[in-house]
């Protein structure tokens, strides 16, 4: 027990202190055994206390410049946050809110304080995760050192036991906080959350009272022993001790597909499950067992097999499950999520008192935020539509591209164009995507002539004119 | 020629009606005269909780007692049989009269009310007075309406012309505020001058311990705003048959839009002014007669359309001119479509039934209403229905901490399906509920709805 409630460093002297002078009048009591019994604790808090420093040894701090394309033109923004190294070769894990794609530059900061470039290998928003790879060149050359943290296992882990949240808010020395697991499967979901991306569609979270500050965003979450069994994520503004990490079972898998693919591949079927809390009476169905499927997206796989809102999908190829509380929403997702896209599932399926069962082809998931652009002449930024983004808008088609951001005084606002609007034409010609108006632009950049866009906004069609 | 003699005429005519009147009465024996065209009108508006009282303003505009009302005085969405209790106060005086709600003007929305027999005689209808010639920077004075806890007070007000705009009804704008919203104004002969209307948005800033806010602010009881008299009566008299008589007329489109100039000019139109249609309803008379999305309205029986300062008025004018004609009457569109011009002509078919005239049943132990679902909620829940197609109800009201609210029902929901039986029809719904209700050995019950893109599953306790 004295070994699991040992604190970090500053800490340490007091309490082996302690451990000297109050337990030494229990052991004349409790004599040899007891004896045996410290010395052994003495020795593994002092192990303990050697992989904890090695563990603060391998945070970073992570120094991000990012295109953004918010405001009608792409311009620079930079962000900080921590990551931690986990392999030898310069694997850096930490937050896809850290570390997106439109990095333009990466820089960490080693526990040494020696800055080092870095590059990003692949993200991951779903899971609120992103890999970076150390520029292992310079590393050698400079004869960079760091140390390399370990995974525990997040799976053993027990709510009320101590964990210890690690990372470089506001500076560059370590900040570690301390406090429990308050809960080992969190359920939360966000479809907007990373930066318009989803999240935690496909994991549950780690739920900490550690205090975590924005600066910790990708650092570890780690057990007495310095082994990382989280990501820590986010914090909720406003309560107290509210803090969000990714398990480490989670990490792990991401990590290893990030490092392969530099992504990670998942399928759609369509359906929005929801939670069958004590309606299996109402479905008749057997004591938990089920998934309440809320809704099918229009055309998706799940609608083509006919699958519809209201029934109840009782077992994937032959697997049965329980879906009736939120936190065992995610899982299931996921199973469904790492069929590989175009593979078939079969599904049992309930719908009032018939049974039948329907094989859903899978398709490959996307997110809702299209491709982002910036046409600096017009002022003007952009976002490709995807067919989630064109479902959530029930528009009747994912042509187009959707404004994200005009610049003021600029063509663009000139015209009218607002955040929001869907431009489906151009000079009368449908517009399918993105590079269509690159084309229209390259067009305009070299001969500048008033041009003429059609825009939805909610069905209502609005002629705008964009004019040199 | 002829013209501009009879308009010399007029002039002539009101010119010594000033000079005469002036001769006559002084101001104060116009105000007296006048503060009987205004009255202030109470009514209550039921919803399935409460009772909320609405005090408005109505003139006088006949003589066996009837009242008009502004369009925005009475709620669209509420139907006709929750408006109860009508009643009427003389201003300045306590005592309230019974009156009778006759419905509403189909091309303009003002709302009637009839007066009891007993105060009839005593009210002066506008129609009696003199119409004011409007000149900018005239000055006019209009009758001001305290609030209720003051008996309704009329007080005098005055302020001079500003400017007079097309709106595209004649809408005079005075240099400060002039009346009270559905109450007068007179020039100084005591010829009506105008009707007040809603008081406009003043956009001001607040600094408040040194923060700066925008705000827009609005008295309630007093306006700078006015219809213009002389052009307001020309559209009186158009009194419903019944109060729920629906004799509106449509064209089936959505989402019109007046198109900037420079969007005309590229789109070869010119300086015509011309408005884009978003969306065609199925079944629509301008389905029918062959109108297609994206075309561009450029004139109505052959006259251009009008070019509004601000453009966007130009819609309001057509939505206007289908409203004036009746039922089975033609419009002739002229339409700009890929750079030719056609003309379509269109029969005006009967607008499909408005909100206010939806059936609705609440479900008093479960506490919420549903109402029938209507074409207008396809075009607001975009939802490409067939003709004759019902996609199931609407909840319009959830009571707070109500059994169906607890289960999550919101305002607004479709329900698709009741307990796995789909809705096509709103009596269907209501006896499916009863049902359920009547049944002792159920505890609850599910509902299948739909809100905006996503459909949920929801369970409703019985008991």
């Amino acid at each position: 027990m004295l070994v699991k409630m040992l604190p970090p460093s500053i800490m340490l002297k007091n309490s082996l202190r302690q451990v000297g002078s109050d337990w030494a009048i229990r052991i004349r009591f409790a004599g040899f055994v007891w004896n045996v019994a410290i010395l052994a604790a003495l020795v593994t808090s002092a192990q303990a206390r050697a992989s904890f420093d090695r563990l603060l040894e391998a945070v970073v701090r992570i120094d991000v410049r990012e295109t953004s394309f918010e405001g009608g033109s792409s311009r620079l923004i930079s962000g900080v946050g921590s990551g931690v190294i986990l392999s030898k070769d310069g694997l850096v894990l930490t937050n896809a809110h850290v570390v997106s794609p439109q990095a333009v530059d990466i820089w960490v900061t080693l526990a040494s304080l020696e800055r080092v470039r870095a590059e990003l290998l692949g993200w991951d928003h779903w899971t609120d995760l992103a890999l970076l790879r150390l520029d292992m060149e310079d590393v050698k050359e400079r004869k960079l050192r760091y140390s390399v943290a370990k995974f525990g296992r997040s799976d053993s882990l027990k709510p009320g036991q101590t964990v210890f949240a690690a990372g470089t808010p506001h500076g560059l020395s370590r900040t570690v906080t301390k406090g429990i697991i308050s809960n080992k499967e969190r359920y939360y979901r966000d479809s907007t959350g990373i930066r318009g991306y989803e999240t935690g569609f496909f994991n549950t979270w780690l739920q900490t009272d550690a205090a975590i500050n924005p600066g910790n965003s990708g650092g570890p979450l780690v057990d007495a022993d310095g082994r990382v069994i989280g990501i820590n994520t986010r914090t909720y503004l406003g309560a107290d001790n509210l803090g969000f990490a990714i398990p480490e079972k989670t990490a792990r898998q991401v990590m290893l597909a990030l490092e392969s693919y530099g992504e990670v591949k998942r399928s759609y079927i369509g359906i929005s499950p929801g939670f069958l809390q004590d309606m299996e009476a109402f479905y008749e169905l057997e004591a938990n067992q089920g998934l309440l499927i809320n809704s099918v997206d229009p055309g998706s796989p799940a609608a083509i097999a006919g699958i519809r809102a209201s029934d109840i999908v009782l077992s994937i190829d032959g697997k049965h499950f329980d879906g009736r509380f939120p936190e065992q929403i995610p899982p299931i997702r996921n199973l469904i999520a790492s069929y590989g896209v175009g593979e078939e599932i079969s599904m049992e399926v309930k719908r009032g008192e018939e049974m039948f069962s329907v094989v859903v082809v899978t398709e490959r998931l996307e997110s809702r935020v299209g491709k982002e652009w910036a046409f600096e002449k017009w002022g003007l930024t952009v976002r490709e539509v995807s067919r989630t983004f064109a479902r959530e808008r029930q528009l009747e088609s994912d042509d187009g591209v959707v404004v994200i951001g005009t610049q003021s005084a600029f063509p663009a606002e000139k015209a009218g164009l607002r955040r929001g609007d869907v431009i489906s034409k151009i000079n009368q010609m449908e517009l399918a995507g993105l590079d269509d108006l690159k084309g229209f632009y390259d067009a305009y950049e070299s001969s500048p002539e008033a041009l003429l866009m059609e825009t939805l906004r909610n069905r209502t069609v609005s002629f705008k004119v964009i004019k040199p | 020629m002829t013209k501009r003699f009879i308009r010399s005429l007029a002039i002539g005519v009101i010119a010594i009606g000033i000079l005469s009147s002036k001769a006559e009465f002084t101001l104060d024996e116009l105000f007296e005269e006048r503060r009987d065209s205004v009255l202030a009108v109470e009514f209550f508006v039921e919803t399935e909780v409460d009772r909320r009282p609405v005090t408005v303003n109505g003139m006088v505009v006949s003589n066996d007692g009837v009242l008009q009302l502004a369009a925005n005085a009475i709620p669209g969405w509420v139907s006709i049989d929750k408006l109860k209790e009508f009643k009427v106060y003389v201003l300045g005086e306590s005592k309230a009269y019974d009156a009778e709600y006759l419905g509403s003007d189909r091309a303009y929305g003002w709302h009637f009310v009839q007066v009891e027999e007993v105060l009839r005689d005593r009210l002066k209808p506008v129609t009696d007075y003199q119409l004011a010639e409007m000149k900018t920077g005239q000055s006019l004075w209009g009758i001001g309406v305290a609030m209720k806890n003051l008996d309704f007070k009329p007080y005098f007000m005055r302020a001079e012309v500003s400017t007079i705009q097309l709106l595209p009804a004649t809408v005079g704008f005075a240099t400060r505020e002039i009346t009270s919203p559905g109450s007068i104004l007179f020039d100084d002969s005591g010829a009506f001058a105008g009707w007040g209307t809603a008081p406009l948005n003043m956009e001001r800033y607040l600094t408040i311990e040194g923060q700066l806010y925008q705000a827009y602010l609005r008295k309630p009881d007093q306006t700078t705003t006015f219809f213009v008299a002389s052009e307001l009566v020309k559209t009186f008299g158009g009194l419903p048959s019944s109060p729920d008589s629906n004799d509106m007329t449509w064209l089936g489109v959505v989402g019109l839009q007046t198109i900037d100039d420079e969007v005309a000019e590229l789109m070869g139109l010119g300086d015509q002014a011309a408005i884009s249609i978003s969306q065609i309803l199925n079944d629509s008379p301008a389905a029918e007669a062959g109108l297609r999305e994206r075309d561009l309205i450029i004139s109505i029986d052959g006259e251009p359309l009008k070019r509004y300062t601000p453009r966007r008025v130009a819609v309001a004018d057509l939505e206007q001119q289908i409203a004036k004609r009746g039922i089975g009457e033609t419009m002739k569109l002229g339409i700009s479509r890929d750079g030719e011009t056609l003309e379509v002509e269109i029969v005006l078919g009967q607008a499909p039934k408005p909100v206010r005239q939806a059936s609705r049943f609440y479900f008093e132990n479960l506490g919420f209403t549903i109402r029938e679902f209507l074409v207008y909620d396809s075009v607001s829940m975009k939802l490409d229905v067939e003709p004759g197609e019902t996609p199931g109800v609407i909840t319009s009201f959830v009571k707070t901490n109500s059994n169906a609210h607890t289960g999550g029902a919101q305002m607004g929901d479709l329900i698709k399906e009741i307990d796995g039986v789909p809705i096509d029809h709103f009596d269907q719904a209501i006896a499916l509920i009863e049902e359920l209700e009547a049944d002792d050995s159920k505890n609850e019950f599910v509902l299948l709805v739909a809100r905006g893109a996503d459909t949920s599953v929801l369970r409703i306790a019985l008991k």
